[in-house]
């Protein structure tokens, strides 16, 4: 079932299509936002209000214009810089945190691991701006590269561009620590 | 080792795209790009776990909410257009029936339906 026949089912009344559509997105959308740094009740907030949001202006959403995971994904960039705003007025910043990852079995891999993903997050949080907006959203595999680029508003070179940039930014912060 | 066919190989690596069979047998034996490809296996293994799990249940809270949402936007009947219509006409009717009682009062005070005899 395409996303466009659970829309006009949902749209029919049918509250199950969009049970279907939560379904589908709910693992990219956490994904995308614990790359942003919401973990824990906090990240469930957004994601909530990302799907609520999406049902109440369902009927505006326009295939013709757009995939629908393109748009579902530009409510929860706005709702994401809304909320790192208001973070990080109050002081309040999201910080993605190395403790919430599964740990290895072998408690000194374990530490390995955390201490390396600690790094990859002071890396990531070290991109540009733009950099790191196209690369968050590079990493959500339901996101074509045409996607990401009418996400972020350029053509799909730039968004290669960006994402090998990225990439190149964070491997060699990692190679520089590994050393 | 040419220094085009590392940033080549490096770049299809950095962009998880597929390799070659001719980017293979360089990487196989180019100690540098062995180094990088082992780097982005390790940064993409680290992204995996920033990855926030889903919460057990997240789908029927989010259909919670909906029916929530959806219950406070039913319409009340008093909503309704029809009983909307209904109610303007008739608060007309009373202002129209009370405009003659009180014209007729005044005109022809002895019609007027209050006056006593």
């Amino acid at each position: 079932m395409d996303d466009e026949f659970l829309i006009q089912q949902t749209l029919a009344g049918n509250r199950q299509a969009f049970r279907l559509v939560v379904l589908r997105y709910q693992r990219p959308l956490f994904r995308f936002l614990g790359l942003l740094g919401f973990r824990g009740a906090r990240a469930e907030d957004l994601a909530q209000e990302t799907f609520l949001r999406a049902f109440k202006a369902l009927r505006s959403f326009d295939p013709a214009r757009a995939a629908f995971s393109t748009w579902l994904f530009t409510i929860a960039k706005r709702l994401a810089i809304g909320e790192w705003r208001r973070a990080r007025h109050e002081q309040n910043a999201p910080v993605a945190s190395a403790e919430a990852s599964s740990p290895a079995p072998d408690p000194a891999q374990s530490a390995l691991l955390a201490e390396r993903t600690r790094r990859v997050e002071r890396a990531l949080q070290a991109l540009p701006e733009q950099l790191r907006s196209t690369f968050f959203f590079s990493q959500i595999n339901e996101l074509t590269l045409e996607e990401v680029a009418e996400l972020e508003g350029c053509a799909v070179g730039t968004v290669k561009s960006r994402i090998f940039r990225a990439r190149e930014q964070l491997r060699l912060a990692l190679a520089e620590d590994e050393t | 080792m040419s220094m085009t066919q590392c940033s080549e190989t490096q770049e299809r690596i950095a962009l998880g795209e597929p390799l070659g069979e001719e980017e293979r047998l360089h990487l196989s034996g180019c100690e540098q790009c062995s180094v990088v490809a082992q780097t982005y296996s390790l940064l993409d293994a680290s992204l995996s776990s920033l990855a926030e799990p889903v919460p057990d249940g997240f789908a029927d809270r989010v259909m919670q909410r909906l029916a929530s949402h959806e219950l406070a936007r039913s319409p009340r009947w008093f909503d309704a257009g029809w009983v909307e219509l209904a109610l303007a006409n008739a608060a007309l009717l009373c202002a129209l029936v009370n405009t003659v009682r009180f014209l007729a009062g005044v005109l022809i005070p002895s019609v007027s339906l209050g006056a006593t005899p």
